[in-house]
């Protein structure tokens, strides 16, 4: 990528795609109710206990995951600021300058998930 | 459109299976008072959660798919960080289908308990109305006809029902009573095996969502470790830390409280990621489950409705007695 017309459409892209993160991330978690989910009684506290527990652990996993996109979203968005401070350095290749924003967090690909 | 052909939804977001939600089944009018709980509730809640479910499937299906375009074959993002995006995202996005789907699993637990209690409770209400109608019983006052049919004011099904003696039928006061007294106990017996079995389900399908939880919250330290340890902010994890050390606490407190401290469900090799990327149906989900079979799962959601036919007996004993009654 060493047009630079490429690269500011490449870096447009990004800052898209970081706007359509946030975006889903907001509808996502306007997924669940305010109040979450409202638990029913099945006429047995055992059930009704574990219920509730489940109802809240299920609002819970969907309020980080829709932090997690958010946060995606935040990353492609840096990623792309990077790229406008390098854009007149296009012997930076966008391979090395994403390389960097998430070396931190990215394993080799051939290492298998860990969760 | 990409021309991604891996099947694998690790390798490409656009194979994320779809939530499906079963056909439901109305529930049956009756003044749901002697087994006790709120079916239409519990029947809402199953909606909510369905609709809930088949929301963030749509919402995760159209990231998976725009971010396939925007790395995949015709977009503009290529290369080794293209693809460890697609992989980072893409563990998230496992994550969600999973999520969307183990609480559409839950929606059909919570939904058939509804329905099995609802419907042994209505045939319990028909039999007593048989019952009364034919002359075998007379209801005390803890019984009323109202514009919704029978209306039990208490729990006490036997102290309800009086046995009316029947000389000319053959039956004896003491036998009426005596299958009163069954139809009673089978049904509260028929009610316990609904909830327990729709108990381990909820408990079964939400152990690895509860487990998940933390999956965000550590920071590893450590260069060239991918997520999750280190995706959340340090202000969103210390946010998040506390109440979900809590709530897994009260998670796993429920469960052990349900009888669920089995290996089946502390050793079971089920993740999250396993729910949302490769297993296809409940029964997929609990083939993983170590020293568990499909089978037993599908045993466990069928024994609510087998427990209504444990009933059949009790109900044929009323029956008898109403078609032997004189006219």
């Amino acid at each position: 990528m060493s047009d630079p017309e490429e690269f500011k459409v490449f870096r447009e892209d990004l800052y898209a795609a970081a706007k359509v993160f946030h975006q889903v991330a907001g509808d996502y978690k306007g997924t669940m109710p305010n109040a979450g989910f409202l638990p029913a009684t099945a006429g047995d506290p055992t059930f009704d206990n574990l219920l509730d527990a489940s109802l809240k652990t299920i609002g819970e996993m969907h309020l980080i995951l829709a932090q997690a996109v958010d946060q995606h979203g935040r990353k492609i968005a840096s990623a792309a600021d990077t790229f406008g401070t390098t854009e007149g350095d296009i012997n930076a290749t966008v391979n090395q300058v994403l390389d960097k924003m998430w070396k931190d967090c990215t394993p080799p690909l051939d290492t298998p998930p860990s969760f | 459109m990409s021309k991604n052909t891996d099947t694998s939804p690790v390798h490409n977001l656009t194979r994320l299976s779809k939530v499906k939600i079963p056909p439901r089944k109305t529930l049956p009018i009756c003044c749901y008072r002697f087994l006790g709980g709120d079916y239409p509730a519990l029947s809402r809640l199953a909606g909510d959660l369905y609709d809930f479910a088949a929301k963030c499937d749509s919402e995760v299906s159209s990231l998976a798919e725009y971010v396939e375009k925007l790395i995949g074959d015709s977009g503009s993002w290529k290369g080794q960080t293209a693809d460890a995006f697609r992989y980072s995202f893409g563990g998230d996005a496992i994550l969600m289908n999973g999520l969307a789907k183990t609480t559409s699993a839950c929606a059909q637990v919570i939904d058939n308990l509804a329905y099995n209690l609802a419907h042994l409770e209505s045939k319990i209400e028909e039999k007593i109305i048989e019952g009364v109608e034919s002359g075998y019983f007379s209801l005390s006052t803890h019984y009323m006809m109202g514009d919704q049919g029978l209306q039990l004011m208490t729990s006490d099904l036997k102290a309800g029902l009086i046995p009316i003696v029947r000389a000319d039928s053959g039956l004896s006061g003491k036998k009426a009573g005596r299958a009163a007294g069954l139809l009673c106990d089978s049904a509260l017996a028929s009610a316990r095996k609904c909830r327990k079995a729709a108990t381990a389900q909820l408990a079964i399908l939400c152990e690895p969502i509860s487990k998940a939880l933390d999956i965000y919250t550590s920071k590893s330290g450590q260069q060239n470790r991918r997520e999750p340890n280190g995706l959340l902010r340090n202000d969103q994890i210390a946010n998040d830390g506390i109440g979900i050390k809590n709530l897994q606490k009260q998670f796993q407190t429920a469960s052990q409280a349900a009888g669920m401290t089995a290996p089946v469900v502390k050793n079971a090799g089920l993740s999250l990621k396993k729910l949302g990327g490769e297993a296809q149906t409940i029964g997929g989900i609990v083939s993983d489950l170590k020293g568990w079979k499909s089978a037993d799962f599908t045993t466990k959601f069928n024994s609510g409705s087998n427990a209504i036919q444990s009933i059949g007996p009790i109900l044929q004993d009323i029956a008898l007695m109403v078609a032997v009654a004189p006219k």
